[in-house]
């Protein structure tokens, strides 16, 4: 008898409309755990390389964990990967809520989607039956009325529903897909790739809960970690957002302003997590921000989404949106120098309704910003639009335009690599993209482990991929004892790319690839100080699964494993080391503050990228996972060569 | 001496409700900045900020008219 998971995958064929459901055995779910590591068994195996992102041949997969659905904070979590039309490359995207548990509890561990519907369509999964509708109807909605629309069709307004926007309908290279209207797996595309295949949305309900294998041992988990929140390193997050990071961002010169061109910004505390939740999270003028202005995803206490509503003034903020975490006041606000908050609550509303990844969509009108200060963009390049650095407004107008692929937005909507190529004139200088996918906003000429894992990471930028430098640095001393856990014993020094720098920077890679495979929440689980430890989260996995002898070694293994598979997969692309480029701009100086000066050395850099490849087992010249590194991780069956 | 503090987020939770945050502190003479911490009973990991500065040491001594900043936030990951 299994525990956790269901033992079921949905295979959908949108091309011929069949679908079929697959049974894998227990090896086989202990092997891969689910999430981002389960999702690329299938792309490797079902994915020719060569193939169009936004053609027919492309895969989609949508996976859960053994874990997904157990009632503990942070687990309703799962992986949206596909070939990504924004790198070329492997595309993956995690996103929470309620969704994850409800498709488990429907009966599915996973879908994977080949081909293209001829009209668009839904996928409606309920208590182990599923179908396809139509979704002629739904095409063109935004996701409030789509999700709406859907509900009342199929009688139940309890139903969840992820879905991608117009914007993905629109092939917006930086689409999402979004379940709840307002949680997004976000990054590398897979809106567009989904939209590709006119595949409109997945509605999912259902009451078949896996059982799990020790309820007693689960229970007992999650009551420690309600009772340890308040006094837990998460209990600013959990109250006051990812925006609470503002400030020490500031404090640290790590907050990207002007594009990345500094780390620090004068109007910081007007768009700080303080301030959203004093003046417009729902509820804030009664007072009743707490309840009112927080949300959460199934089973979890720690409450962290934001909640904002705007009733009045010239940026009106609908509640049902959500509202905007701290990547995204980053990349509306500071790298645009942009310090007016309902503004950049405005462009998360429309980044949400019509689905668009934030991250990619700010950070690629900054690019137009600087260009346009600039002088190499002109008001007839922008629609007439004003890109002074600071203009709110102007910032609005463009989400807008890219999120209907109209006019200056045409030309963003394929992100700030495509659009520098096409305009010339040197703005490729300005880029801040890895892979073409654009930096978040944890910079590398501050924390600079960023510098080799934003660089190498399979999927382009990330800064959910690793753990950040401050934890082995200054605040090593209160994070020793988890991070023992993964072999590390002494801080390390600030800004350094020392070998154990490096060493950290994998092995916390690996740490959190495993939590992308578990799909865990990485706020609520991790090596440092996030709720829980990493002993904890094996508990969680014994707990669940009954698998009494799973170790951290072997999780760990996952998480390499999912790596290794993924490098595997740029190669048979014929994406290696050469596309392992940093962006020009990290190795002039920050301007100003704190960090002024501070620069990427690019022999350093490269010389810590060849030690990272060593420490992998990779290729040191390519960057391509060896033969013996493949078969070390049970991957012997893995072809490099072009399919 | 004084010193200016003002306290972000959750920290806000060391003083009353209505000073927002902010306080004017009188502390001893040679008091550190482990001293003001353990004066606010704050043990959790925080980031400083000292006259606009990042400050990372413990003992580094607090001076007559000193804004200081606490943050607890996440570092990131």
């Amino acid at each position: 008898m299994t525990h956790g998971y269901n033992g079921k995958i949905l295979h959908v064929d949108l091309t011929s409309g069949s679908l079929t459901v697959e049974e894998p055995e227990e090896a086989f779910y202990r092997k891969y755990m689910g999430g981002s590591a389960l999702a690329m068994y299938y792309l490797l195996k079902e994915l020719p390389a060569g193939v169009e992102p936004l053609g027919s041949e492309n895969v989609l997969v949508l996976a859960l964990s053994v874990l997904t659905g157990a009632a503990i904070s942070g687990q309703s979590r799962m992986t949206a990967a596909a070939k990504s039309p924004l790198t070329g490359g492997i595309g993956d995207s995690q996103g929470g809520g309620f969704f994850p548990a409800e498709l488990k509890f429907a009966g599915f561990d996973a879908v994977v989607i080949k081909g293209r519907a001829q009209k668009p369509v839904y996928l409606w999964i309920h208590n182990g039956q599923y179908e396809l509708r139509d979704a002629s109807h739904l095409w063109g909605k935004i996701t409030g009325e789509a999700e709406a629309a859907i509900r009342e069709e199929l009688g139940d307004n309890k139903i969840e529903v992820w879905q991608i926007g117009p914007a993905g309908e629109k092939g917006v290279r930086f689409a999402g897909i979004f379940s709840m209207s307002n949680r997004a797996n976000g990054r590398t595309g897979m809106g567009a790739v989904m939209g590709s295949k006119n595949l409109k949305a997945i509605a999912v309900r259902g009451k078949q809960r896996p059982k799990v294998a020790d309820k007693a041992g689960l229970n007992e988990l999650a009551r420690w970690g309600a009772a340890n929140l308040e006094d837990s390193d998460i209990a600013s997050l959990a109250k006051y957002g990812t925006a609470d990071t503002t400030g020490s961002n500031q404090t640290s010169g790590t907050l990207p302003t002007y594009n990345y061109n500094s780390g620090v910004f004068d109007g910081w505390e007007a768009i700080d997590g303080t301030t959203m939740y004093e003046t417009i999270l729902k509820g804030a003028p009664e007072g009743k921000q707490d309840r009112e202005g927080r949300d959460t995803c199934y089973a979890c206490t720690v409450r962290c989404k934001r909640v904002v509503e705007i009733n009045q003034g010239k940026y009106k903020v609908d509640p049902h949106y959500g509202g905007p975490e701290y990547e995204t006041t980053s990349t509306f606000g500071n790298y645009c120098a942009i310090d007016d908050l309902a503004a950049i609550s405005k462009a998360n509303e429309i980044c949400n309704q019509y689905g668009m990844d934030s991250i990619s969509c700010g950070a690629t009108i900054s690019w137009a910003f600087e260009a346009f200060n600039e002088g190499k963009l002109t008001l007839e390049d922008t629609d007439g639009l004003d890109l002074s650095w600071g203009n709110a407004d102007a910032m609005v107008q463009l989400t807008e335009r890219i999120a209907k692929r109209e006019g200056f937005g045409d030309l963003l909507a394929e992100g700030s690599e495509r659009a520098a190529k096409q305009v010339g004139r040197g703005t490729e200088a300005y880029l801040i993209t890895f892979k073409g996918q654009e930096a978040p906003a944890h910079m590398p000429r501050v924390k600079r482990s960023l510098a080799v894992i934003y660089t190498t990471n399979p999927f382009g930028a990330d800064h959910q991929s690793s753990e950040h430098d401050p934890a082995i640095e200054g605040d090593f001393e209160f994070y020793s004892d988890r991070l023992a856990v993964l072999g590390f014993h002494e801080a390390q020094e600030a800004r350094s790319l020392s070998n154990e720098k490096i060493r950290f920077a994998m092995a916390s890679q690996h740490m959190y690839s495993t939590m992308d495979s578990l799909n865990l929440c990485q706020f609520v689980y991790g090596p440092a100080w996030q709720l829980y430890g990493p002993e904890q989260m094996v508990k969680l996995v014994q707990v669940v699964t009954g698998w009494e002898d799973v170790s951290f070694e072997e999780l760990q293994k996952v998480g390499e494993r999912r790596l290794n598979m993924m490098r595997a997969f740029n190669a048979r692309e014929g994406i290696d080391r050469r596309a392992d480029v940093i962006p020009e701009k990290l190795f002039t100086p920050l301007k100003g503050g704190v960090s002024d000066g501070w620069k990427l050395d690019k022999t350093e850099v490269e010389a810590a990228i060849d030690k990272y490849f060593e420490y992998c087992g990779w290729d040191v010249a390519t960057g391509i996972p060896t033969k013996e590194k493949l078969e070390e991780l049970d991957l012997g069956w893995v072809d490099l060569r072009p399919g | 001496m004084e010193i200016h503090l003002h306290l972000y987020s959750i920290l806000r939770d060391k003083l009353p409700e209505e000073a927002k945050g902010k306080a004017d502190l009188e502390l001893e003479d040679e008091a550190t900045l482990a001293d003001l911490l353990q004066r606010l009973e704050i043990s959790r990991r925080v980031v400083v900020s000292i006259n606009g500065d990042h400050v990372s040491d413990r003992s580094h001594r607090l001076q007559e008219g000193d804004e200081v900043k606490l943050f607890s936030s996440i570092s990131g990951g």
